[in-house]
């Protein structure tokens, strides 16, 4: 019902703003308490379901075998903030340029050959182990060799890509203050530049009575590539940060999903039920603002009593 | 600190009510009147089904 008493203004410029921004088509109107209920509800109720799940709840996946995230169709209604998530699955599911498809086959985990970042500069933090020289000179001695102690670094990674051939560096510090200078010789395997919730675990360098505990973080990538220091090879393991356009709304692949709700349990379907609510709440506010109040302006009672009074 | 989910029905209760309200009117105190009989509404019906439930789980 249009009360004559609202200015609705441009009733179908305030459904699109109230559409992309809670309480922003009210704001146009003037209807300044309503937009203040609309943006602090709403959007609150939205970040709060966000924040439960760890900000992995909104995304949008639409695959086979039952994989779809048909709620999604309830958050996008929130607008701007769950609308990133059908760009970020369009540049999540962006193939590598690779001839091979290699990066192809891997993506979900972790990725070798061309699929890999042609260019990366990032701080790392991880693990170094030297090899023992018998490992690097004869690999195929008979005598086992002692294992080199597994060392804390961190420094700065370096690797680019020409020709199809991944050269770098890393300058960094090792645990006791000793500064280190690598040379980079193999492909390197990372998780994907754009990836939400992936594994970090180190699974190759790990100390002895080391409890295997599997790690994953939205903002970090785990980093594995053999390194050179003048006759030593070895290898450095660890992790790079991932930058927050990379992750946020990112698709989560199956594995992590898994992880997720293991970990979270009932809060993860709480966070959900959040974000659906908020978006069907903001339906009602898209309405509002094209239409007015259903109900009228809320003074009719007490006109209808002055009225009688009279 | 692990909350136990029941307790998530009154931020989303509260925020169901203003919203739903201010759909239905403009001013402020009625949609502020409307909300908190809602509010109450939904509290006494979620009460009323926890409590025959409760009930119909003690012989379990």
């Amino acid at each position: 019902m249009t009360s004559p008493k609202v200015d609705l203004k441009n009733r179908w410029l305030a459904a699109v703003l109230a559409f992309l921004v809670p309480g922003a088509g009210h704001l146009y109107q003037r209807r300044i308490f309503k937009s203040l209920v609309y943006f602090f509800g709403i959007l609150g109720m939205f970040f709060s379901g966000m924040a439960m799940s760890e900000w992995t709840v909104v995304y949008w996946k639409w695959e086979g075998g039952g994989n779809r995230t048909v709620g999604y169709y309830s958050q996008v209604l929130v607008g701007l903030p769950a609308l990133s998530a059908r760009y970020q699955a369009l540049r999540y599911t962006q193939p590598p340029i690779d001839e091979f498809h290699v990066g192809r086959q891997l993506r979900g985990d972790r990725i070798m050959g061309s699929g890999v970042d042609q260019v990366l500069d990032a701080r790392f933090t991880g693990r170094l182990r030297y090899n023992s020289k018998s490992e690097s000179i004869a690999p195929e001695a008979e005598v086992e060799p002692a294992a080199e102690p597994i060392q804390d670094v961190f420094g700065q990674i370096r690797w680019s890509r020409e020709d199809g051939i991944c050269t770098g560096t890393f300058e960094g510090v090792l645990g006791d203050g000793q500064s280190v200078s690598l040379a980079i010789f193999d492909e390197p395997t990372v998780t994907p530049r754009v990836f939400a919730h992936g594994e970090i675990t180190l699974t190759e360098l790990r100390r002895d009575n080391e409890q295997l505990q599997r790690e994953f973080s939205n903002s970090l990538r785990y980093v594995r590539c053999s390194v050179r220091d003048g006759e030593r090879d070895g290898m450095l393991e660890g992790t790079v940060p991932r930058q927050f356009w990379d992750w946020y709304q990112v698709p989560l692949e199956d594995k992590a999903l898994e992880e997720i709700h293991g970990r979270l349990g009932r809060h993860f379907e709480l966070a959900q039920v959040f974000t659906w609510i908020a978006g069907l709440l903001n339906l009602l506010a898209i309405w509002d603002a094209y239409e007015g109040p259903a109900y009228g302006y809320g003074d009719e009672d007490e006109l209808a009593e002055e009225e009688s009074a009279a | 600190m692990d909350v136990h989910s029941t307790w998530y029905l009154f931020p989303l209760a509260i925020v169901i009510s203003l919203v739903y309200s201010a759909s239905r009117y403009e001013l402020p105190s009625k949609i502020l009147s409307r909300a908190g009989r809602m509010f109450l509404t939904i509290m006494i019906f979620m009460g009323i089904v926890f409590v025959v439930l409760d009930t119909l789980s003690f012989w379990l």
